[in-house]
């Protein structure tokens, strides 16, 4: 039986964890240790919606932290914060597992509580913080070609071709839309560029 | 790969949803410090991190961090509440010997893997080479056409000059639907010729246009061959200096064309200019 969390994605702290995976990068195990108290569930969660197996997402959890650990000299702040480092890496370790296996057959009836109804955020799991429901009332409001696009790719973990072989749309109206979606997204979420 | 596609690959790329092949092009553009990709891939993730709070957390069992702390080699087991009793002397040696033998597996076992892991990303690297190799070859014989094409028209007269000459080519009997336009410089030291419904020539034949000259056999002016549509163009940067040209025409000849006019005439058109004089 799993153990909910009150807090949606952990302790992030840029500055703080940029810090961190400098000491990580330097050896320094207390600090892939501090890395770990403050995003293990995150990742383990995040990982877990995705494989929709405790057992694979505990791998998933062990392998992510032990590439920060491998990896950390090549964090690029340039390109994002250390928790989309993290999540970026998560979501392919994960999407690639269920590349791997057949996981049609065994993750479609999976019965775990992961997936977020975007379809209705009144009904939604009364553990997702502030933060989230901020983010399934945008999901909520964006276009419903957008919004399907979106929960294919980012919730059920579906390749380009996948989403258009699952919608019957043209793999370049999927890709559009995908971009289309993500800019209208940030747009509702009021994220600055 | 080009920017434009890499660009427009970042948002799956944060996703984590793009392949092995695709993730590793995108990298390598990443890689050259393109700023602009940089900066959305920023954007992106940021994105990326939201949707993942909407994802119901739940504790990861104690056992996975242990592991974790185990695999990196650090000493995470809790420290025993007795002590030992000492070890004999050769109870000692040979829990050195079992120790020693224990850390060379890991070793070998560590460098197992890490060869294995290493041979994995020369095999994606090459093969990302030679994919970025097949591209380039492949680029450089369409820009070498293209070159070529181009090469073709450089001397082309512009249409805005002053003064330039438009002589229209007339359908003849064989074929009385063909025409074509001459346009070249007042001197006709250059110009182009654009034929349009004309029949595919034999194999072992090709069309040669003549500049018609006063009191004079026609001189050759090219050859060429017309697209399955029916059209053609033709650079004529190779005008005889100092011919007094008044008009065109085309005759289909043996292939490498003849030195006057022998095949059945398709065009012909005079310059308007010379007819009046001018």
């Amino acid at each position: 039986m799993v153990k909910p969390k009150t807090e949606a994605a952990g302790r992030m702290d840029p500055s703080r964890d940029a810090a961190l995976l400098r000491r990580v990068r330097d050896r320094d195990q207390t600090a892939l240790s501090e890395l770990y108290d403050a995003y293990a569930s995150f990742v383990y969660s995040l990982a877990r919606s995705v494989v929709r197996d405790d057992g694979d997402a505990e791998d998933i959890t062990q392998e992510v932290f032990f590439r920060v650990w491998e990896r950390a000299g090549t964090f690029d702040p340039s390109r994002g914060s250390p928790a989309a480092w993290i999540t970026t890496m998560t979501r392919r370790l994960a999407i690639d597992k269920t590349r791997s296996r057949t996981f049609k057959a065994r993750g479609r009836e999976a019965s775990i509580d992961v997936l977020p109804s975007v379809a209705s955020v009144d009904g939604g799991a009364a553990v997702l913080s502030a933060e989230a429901n901020q983010v399934l009332e945008a999901l909520n409001r964006l276009d419903e070609q957008y919004r399907e696009v979106i929960r294919l790719s980012y919730y059920e973990g579906l390749s380009h071709s996948g989403i258009a072989s699952r919608l019957g749309t043209p793999l370049g109206t999927v890709k559009s839309r995908l971009r289309e979606g993500v800019v209208q997204l940030r747009k509702l979420l009021d994220i600055k560029t | 790969m080009d920017h434009k596609i890499a660009y427009e690959m970042l948002d799956s790329y944060a996703f984590g949803i793009l392949d092995e092949g695709e993730r590793a092009a995108v990298e390598v553009h990443l890689g050259t410090g393109c700023a602009a990709c940089s900066a959305r891939l920023r954007e992106v993730s940021d994105l990326s991190v939201r949707l993942a709070s909407t994802v119901p957390q739940v504790e990861v069992p104690p056992h996975v961090k242990e592991q974790l702390m185990s695999r990196i080699g650090m000493t995470h087991h809790p420290v025993r509440s007795h002590r030992q009793k000492e070890p004999a002397p050769l109870a000692a040696w040979l829990r050195v010997a079992w120790g020693t033998a224990v850390v060379s597996l890991a070793v070998a076992g560590f460098l197992l893997w890490q060869t294995n892991a290493l041979r994995t990303q020369l095999e994606t690297t090459n093969r990302l080479l030679a994919e970025t190799t097949r591209n380039t070859e492949q680029m450089q014989t369409e820009l070498a056409s293209v070159r070529g094409e181009l090469s073709k028209y450089q001397h082309a007269p512009v249409l805005g000059e002053p003064g330039v000459r438009f002589v229209s080519l007339a359908g003849l009997d064989p074929n009385p639907q063909a025409f074509g336009n001459v346009v070249t410089r007042p001197d006709k030291s250059a110009g182009m010729l654009y034929v349009y419904r004309f029949p595919m020539a034999p194999e072992d034949k090709e069309y040669q246009l003549w500049g018609l000259r006063d009191g004079k056999p026609p001189i050759s002016v090219g050859m060429f061959t017309v697209n399955t549509d029916g059209t053609a163009m033709l650079n004529l940067e190779t005008i005889p200096a100092g011919e007094e040209i008044v008009g065109f025409s085309i005759t289909i000849e043996p292939r490498g064309g003849m030195p006057e006019p022998t095949g059945m005439m398709y065009v012909k058109g005079m310059d308007p200019m010379e007819e009046d004089g001018g």
